[in-house]
């Protein structure tokens, strides 16, 4: 069983006299190593040798950095069995660290078909042997991280700083000015959606759209050719470190979980073809079909050992050589099902959270997937962060004016403990957010009640119905300055709950100046104008940049609103006592009934030093439509109270000391020390 | 964990510097010091068990010496060693055992007779340590002694059943049970080592926790723990100083009772977890086929693993710190049959989780030094659990188990690319509706060596059961035929016979069997021939007060004792024998029983308490026998005897007496059998079917001295589809009569219909044992057999060589074929 062979070894290994090839095979009996020049012309085709476990390789002298290749694989062809090798299709090195050539939907990319599909699906390029990055990173402890979501493609298309040639690029994305914005924000790391190279699904081609988000890997190690002029890996390595330079951090979203090669009549480009049964899961006696647990088509088996490797190798590979900070596990529940179930002791979970390599990578799971017992938020394990949908949801209703949501607003500003603490995790594996990508922006989130899909081509059935969302009373646009006014006003209490949270804050690229797709819930195939940014939004609202800068800046400088435990009551710590207090609107701690009807409360967060010198923060909340007389202090200590922040245009009045009238429908922060 | 060696400093050994003299006058001190001071007793009654435990006592000291010098040995010369690991040890007694290994049984006979006491008495006093079932029990405790005589360094692992196998009386011909509570006058043989105590956990939840070195790692939480305490019974080797251990693990509540939920009042709750504990080692399960699903047995089966392993870990770590590092070359674990299976995936779990292995190292460790003797061919008898029922009781182990499985499928789809239905054969996970785990794959799966226990079990398991197995990993499988200790089931059981071929080729055959060779030039010699016939008589003479004992029946020593005992189950066929005590009774009844010989048909053993089949079987024979031993035309001419509560000490009275012995099992079905063995060796020629180790008595024996009969495993292949047994009966007029016989209630006058369900057995075309199909054959070599005996020169001829020809079946030689195949293992040095 160990014999396995070091698997560094797949994939090319280039040296000083050409190129060792290696790749995985269970069920080949023959595999050809086919070269190619420049313009895709075939130069030579050799066959690898048969080694121990399922491993071909061959060395081809004289071959060096830049050969484009592919591999043929000779074996079963029997649908009904899962058995797929059919030597026409030129198959993708899983282990290929750059693709060259366009992927093109063509009766010969299928299986099925006697025609030779080299020439219309992308060729494999050797590349030098990466060295690990060795500048220095950023290392965002997680009490300090702000994660900031955003699409690459989609971020840079239409930014003003950026020439035609740098849209929709790494290199838009490393420019001066895009990094400079996204660092004057004062978020700490870029989580970019998938960068892994991808191929937009045969469907959308027909209706001329094209898959904007990414979630449809065809290598998990390719970078996407469509995101460079040049080298794709070169690129992003360039960008990578021009986001280390400015202080941010990268993350990657990365989705092992399906891949391209769709359901049982998709495309074959790699993993079909090199060993289907290896590389998907398929049901009990139906190894013709695939398990679905992915909405996608196909499913990763990662349960199966070298699979597993492949997930480790390219983590590890993204992580140490392309300088990647840290992983978002695309429907991670995948990661750790077993034939009974979600296991957070899935020994890929583990392999994950303990290779060496990835010892400083933050680990962050989208907790669920459309699979049976998909839906696993709070239950990975030590050191992930989850996507927490239960923030997401609690918020919005919250603030849309949703009856009884105080008590699970309280829980979600205090870190969501019912759902992390249990499993031995602090406030930080809470990934709050009120908007991803997946979903209304949050203009759209006050601005629609109704999703609006129909560019999706679907007839607007594709994309969530639950949304949380409020329009107060005009769907869509308006020129109504009432409407404008609260949507405005609700925008900034859904930003400041998130970023004065317990937890690690996840802000949607564009949410800080109000972009919308118009209604677009789910805009994954909208690569045009709905998908892409609007930029002109910071010059429609200034101020509203501002004030996110301004909330951000407060999170920073306010250690209380990061605490790195959870505080019940009180928790003495080396430095003092730091307590926690729910207050109702006459100062009183809030008894349990009151949570039912009163949508008004304040938190306050103290922290006593043991030389006597207190700092405190409090967080007024007031749902209710009408202004709320909220008194503070009852029998604390007179604390000097400062007004930092108030989402009301008026600032909060302080009536007489320890009270102060908030309007409807606000939120205020407080400090003293 | 911790890496500090225990043991390191501060130990001293306190040293006996003289041993104890061997002598009567000794041993007589001994035992009047232990009967007087220690249990405090003042008047000799023959019949008190305080007798018999003084006479242990002083044979213990002489053990012990030699106990804790082996032990010294072991660890100086740190040799490798073979955890034993068995759910079943069927020791029997002890004390006569002891006497002779220790070479002072004539010293001992002395020293009780000077006080009037005889050893035979004081001997019949002890009760059987009965943990165990049958065969397989009895092997795990002749390898024990086996082990010990070729000074192998191997240690028993098995369970303290607070009962072990249920006592067996016969009520108006049925079986009852009785309990075997056989703890309740102590067992002195035993020592308790508290200070190897384990913790065993069960139920909780799998989770996974940062450990201090900021690893993520499985931790198994929320568990009710149950503690392991160690027993250990002294194995003396044959007059060689040798005494190893066999460790019986009892389970105990953790604490006492949970002190908190006695305070809250809740008494009964706490004393109730307390005996759920102790629950676990409180029984033997009575046989394999009924206790699958059965959630106790798994608890049995895991607590049995874990302690044991943990024990020896705990020892590795004890001498070498945390260290694993050559652990392989030092440790091998035997699994008597699948029963322990569950150890693969616990030494997985101790690795890992415990000790920080990771899983390649851990599963390197496992499979070289795991290794699995399969017992059965009946795949029924194959452990599966519920996947449900493990992620209940044993969540982690189930975790580690998917583990073992993803990347054991992973290994076949690389050898077979893309055959899922071999990939869905060999799943460690059999998928349905109630997904289950197959133990025995698990056990092969982990495993460097898998056996079967004789040669054509060991062929059959290949071609068959596990075929698919032994076409992925052929070197792994082998074959180990079993054997009996001749010390036991010759010397000491057979006391005339012993001292017989003593005088003839001296006493180096205890430990040489094949010596036994030495006999066949004898075997016309017809002093020798008179000699040897007045030992049998004598042995029949005592059985035959046995039994009269027991049912009140005279017997005269002039039949042929034709015996069989075994457990009661259908592939055993004591039905075939039944049915032909009725054709017996039929001829004699009808005026055609002049030329048969005078015959005892004796059956004994117990049937599983939920096998109703077979307790229907015992209710009949001994209808049958009622009537047969009740007519007068049957006098001095034929008996049926059911010996009731049969157990090794029974048969230590039984084999030297037979002389037909019974082996009649459908072909393919017997494993091996044991008992076969210790008939031969005691001259009882044997009638069988080519089955389990028959086929090799038979080969060694030659087939003259054999009675064959009896479809064999390929005819049964080609007769099953096409098996028509009302079609036999019909065309087979003796056969007619008997069922005739059997369904007029000939034999169950006031009990109508309750043999129906026999009488539609052996007229069902699906008939899994074929009865009908062996009837004519076995009929006629019963025929013969009696012809046989009535030559009195050629049956003792027949007789010598059976017992000259036993020696393969030593488990000394099955000891030597483990340890040279498997185990490789260094004697125990003298010093």
């Amino acid at each position: 069983m160990n014999d396995t062979g070091n698997p560094d070894a797949l994939g090319p290994t280039p040296d000083e006299r050409g190129t060792r090839f290696a790749v995985y095979s269970s069920i080949a009996e023959r595999v050809e190593l086919c070269l190619f020049d420049p313009h895709g012309q075939p130069t030579l085709r050799q066959d690898l040798e048969r080694g121990n476990n399922g491993t071909w390789s061959g060395f081809v002298e004289g071959c060096a950095a830049g050969q484009r290749y592919g591999y043929r694989v000779h074996g079963p062809y029997d649908r009904e069995r899962g058995l797929r090798c059919n030597p026409q299709k030129l198959l993708i090195d899983p282990y290929a660290r750059r693709l060259a050539g366009d992927f093109r939907w063509t009766e010969a990319v299928r299986d099925n078909s006697d025609l030779d599909s080299a020439g219309h699906v992308p060729f494999c390029v050797v590349t030098p042997n990466g060295a690990p990055a060795e500048e220095r990173r950023p290392r965002i402890p997680w009490g300090e991280t702000i994660f900031y979501e955003c699409n690459l493609r989609g971020f840079t298309m239409l930014h003003p700083a950026l020439d035609d040639r740098q849209r929709g690029t790494f290199a838009g994305m490393r420019n001066k000015e895009v990094v400079a914005y996204i660092k004057s924000l004062g978020v700490t790391s870029v989580e970019l959606m998938p960068v892994h190279a991808f191929i937009d699904e045969h469907h959308l081609v027909e209706k001329a759209l094209r898959n904007l988000w990414g979630y449809n890997s065809i290598s998990f190690f390719a970078p996407m050719p469509r995101f460079a002029s040049g080298h794709a890996d070169v690129e992003m390595r360039d960008m990578v470190r021009s986001l280390h330079d400015a202080g941010l951090e990268v993350i990657l979203d990365v989705a092992y979980n399906h891949t391209g090669e769709g359901g049982h009549d998709g495309p074959t480009l790699s993993f079909r073809g090199l060993d289907n049964l290896t590389y998907y899961r398929t049901p009990p006696y139906e190894p013709g079909t695939y398990v679905n647990d992915t909405g996608c088509g196909n499913t990763l088996n990662v349960e199966h050992p070298r699979v597993r490797e492949l997930v480790i190798e390219s983590l590890a590979w993204y992580a140490e050589v392309m300088g990647v900070d840290g992983f978002r596990f695309d429907l991670a529940t995948i990661l750790g099902r077993r034939p009974d179930g979600f296991a957070k002791g899935h020994p890929l979970l583990i392999d994950i959270s303990n290779d060496p390599r990835l010892e400083n990578a933050k680990l962050v799971a989208e907790p669920w997937d459309p699979g049976p017992g998909g839906y696993q938020l709070g239950n990975f394990p030590p050191r992930w962060a989850e996507w927490n949908d239960m923030y997401r949801d609690a918020v919005r209703q919250f603030w849309r004016g949703d009856h009884g949501k105080s008590g699970v607003l309280a829980r979600r500003l205090h870190g969501s403990a019912d759902i992390f603490e249990a499993g031995c995790r602090g406030p930080n594996a809470s990934i709050n957010l009120v908007t991803a990508h997946d979903g209304f922006t949050l203009r759209d989130a006050v601005s629609y009640v109704h999703r609006h899909n129909e560019a999706n081509g679907e007839d607007n059935r594709d994309g969530h119905s639950h949304n949380y969302s409020c329009n107060y009373g005009v769907e869509g646009d308006t020129d109504d300055g009432d409407v404008l006014e609260q949507r405005r006003r609700h925008r900034l209490n859904l930003l400041a709950t998130l970023l004065f949270s317990q937890g690690t804050p996840m802000l949607l690229a564009g949410d800080e100046f109000g972009n919308s797709q118009q209604g677009n819930n789910n805009a994954y195939a909208q690569d045009n104008e709905i998908g892409w940014l609007d930029w002109s939004g910071i010059d429609e609202d200034p101020d509203f940049v501002d004030e996110v800068r301004e909330m951000i800046h407060l999170r920073r400088e306010t250690p209380l609103l990061r605490l790195q435990q959870y505080v019940h009551g009180a928790l003495e710590r080396d430095d003092g006592v730091v307590r926690i207090d729910w207050l109702n609107q006459q100062g009183d701690a809030k008894q349990g009934p009151e949570w039912a009807d009163s949508r008004a409360f304040t938190k306050v967060i103290s922290h006593l030093r043991n030389d006597g010198s207190e700092s405190a923060a409090a967080i007024l909340v007031n749902a209710h439509d009408h202004a709320a007389h909220m008194r503070l202090t009852r029998d604390e200590p007179q604390r000097e109270w400062r007004v930092v922040f108030c989402s009301a245009d008026n600032t909060v009045e302080f009536e007489e000391s320890g009270t102060v009238l908030m309007h409807g429908h606000s939120l205020a922060l407080l400090l003293s020390d | 964990m911790s890496a500090k060696p225990e043991n390191s400093t501060g130990d001293r050994e306190l040293l006996q510097t003289s041993e104890l003299p061997m002598t009567a006058d000794a041993i007589l001190h001994d035992f009047t010091h232990y009967f007087g001071r220690m249990l405090g007793r003042r008047t000799i009654q023959v019949d008190s068990p305080f007798l018999y435990q003084a006479v242990v006592y002083a044979a213990r000291d002489r053990l012990m010496e030699r106990w804790n010098k082996t032990r010294n040995l072991t660890e100086k010369h740190d040799t490798r060693r073979v955890a034993y690991l068995s759910l079943e040890f069927l020791m029997g007694r002890l004390l006569r055992n002891a006497l002779l290994n220790l070479g002072i049984e004539d010293e001992t006979t002395q020293a009780l007779d000077r006080i009037g006491l005889d050893l035979e008495d004081v001997c019949e006093r002890e009760r059987d340590t009965g943990l165990g079932n049958g065969g397989l029990g009895r092997l795990a405790a002749c390898f024990l002694d086996s082990c010990a005589t070729l000074r192998l360094p191997v240690i028993g692992y098995g369970i303290r059943y607070q009962y072990g196998m249920f006592h067996q009386r016969i009520e108006n011909g049925y079986q009852v049970e009785e309990a075997d509570s056989w703890l309740r006058e102590g067992f002195p043989w035993e020592i308790e080592r508290i200070e190897f105590a384990q913790t065993v956990r069960f139920g909780g939840r799998s989770d996974v926790q940062v450990d201090a070195h900021g690893k993520t790692r499985h931790v198994w939480v929320d568990t009710h723990d149950v503690m392991a305490i160690p027993y250990d019974v002294p194995v003396p080797g044959f007059e060689n100083d040798i005494v190893n251990t066999l460790r019986l693990w009892s389970a105990a509540a953790r604490d006492e009772f949970d002190l908190e939920e006695f305070n809250a009042g809740s008494y009964v709750d706490s004393v109730a977890s307390k005996n759920a504990a102790e629950n676990i080692t409180m029984v033997l399960y009575p046989n394999a086929e009924t206790e699958n699903g059965q959630e106790l047995r798994l608890r049995q089966q895991y607590f049995l693993a874990s302690a044991s392993l943990q024990d020896t870990i705990r020892n590795w770590c004890r001498r070498k710190g945390g260290d694993f590092v050559g652990f392989e070359e030092k440790n091998c674990f035997q699994l008597n049959d699948t029963h322990p299976a569950v150890a693969v995936a616990e030494l997985m779990r101790l690795l890992t989780d415990e000790h920080g292995l990771d899983w390649d190292d851990a599963w390197d460790i496992t499979r070289k030094t795991m290794a699995y003797t399969n017992h059965t061919l009946l795949p029924e008898a194959l452990e599966m659990w519920p996947v449900s029922m493990f992620r209940r009781l044993l969540p982690r182990l189930l975790d580690i188990i998917y583990e073992i499985n993803a990347r054991f499928i992973a290994e076949i789809g690389q050898r077979w690319p893309g055959d899922n239905d071999r990939i869905r054969r060999m799943s460690l996970i059999q998928e349905g509706p109630e997904p289950m785990i197959r133990m025995a794959y698990l056990a092969i799966v982990g495993s460097f060596s898998i056996n079967g226990v004789a040669a054509l079990h060991s062929r059959l398991l290949r071609e068959g059961l596990f075929r698919d197995f032994a076409e992925l990993w052929p070197e792994r499988f082998n074959n180990k035929t079993n054997g009996v200790t001749q010390r036991r089931w010759l010397a000491a059981c057979n006391p005339g016979l012993s001292q017989l071929i003593s005088e003839k080729i001296g006493d180096h055959w205890k430990v040489e069997l094949d010596e036994l060779q030495g006999m066949a030039k004898f075997a016309d010699d017809a002093e020798f021939q008179a000699r040897w016939r007045a030992v049998k008589a004598a042995n029949k003479k005592r059985l035959a007060d046995a039994i009269e004992k027991r049912t009140g029946l005279a017997i005269s020593t002039d039949m042929m004792f034709d015996v069989q005992v075994k457990r009661i189950h259908e592939y055993k066929r004591q039905l075939l024998n039944m049915l032909h005590a009725i054709h017996l009774y039929d001829r004699i009844r009808r005026g055609d029983g002049d030329g048969l010989v005078p015959r005892l048909i004796l059956i004994g053993g117990k049937a599983a308490p939920g096998y109703v089949m077979a307790k229907a079987i015992i209710k009949c024979i001994n209808n049958v026998a009622r009537v047969i031993n009740a007519d007068p035309a049957m006098e001095g001419k034929l008996r049926l005897v059911f010996y009731p509560d049969y157990n090794v000490s029974a048969m230590e009275k039984i084999c030297p007496a037979a002389d037909l012995s019974e082996q009649i099992s459908t072909a393919g079905k017997e494993a091996s059998g044991t008992g076969n063995m210790k008939f031969m060796m005691n001259g009882a020629i044997t009638i069988g079917t080519l089955d389990g180790a028959n086929v090799e008595i038979r080969e060694a024996v030659g087939e003259e001295n054999f009675f064959l009969f009896g479809n064999t495993v390929e005819d049964i292949e080609i007769l099953r589809g096409n098996y028509n047994p009302q079609a036999i009966i019909d065309e087979d007029a003796d056969f007619r009569r008997v069922m005739e016989l059997l369904q007029s209630g000939h034999f169950n006058h006031f009990e109508p219909g309750i043999f129906d369900a026999i009488i539609q057995s052996i007229r069902e075309p699906a008939d899994l044992w074929m009865t009908a199909a062996d009837f004519r054959s076995f009929i006629d070599a019963q025929e013969a057999a009696g012809m046989a005996y009535k030559d009195e020169a050629h049956w003792t001829r027949m007789s010598i060589l059976n017992t000259a020809h036993s020696g393969r079946f030593s488990t000394d030689r099955t000891m030597r074929d483990y340890n040279d195949e498997i185990w490789h293992l260094d004697p125990i040095p003298d010093a």
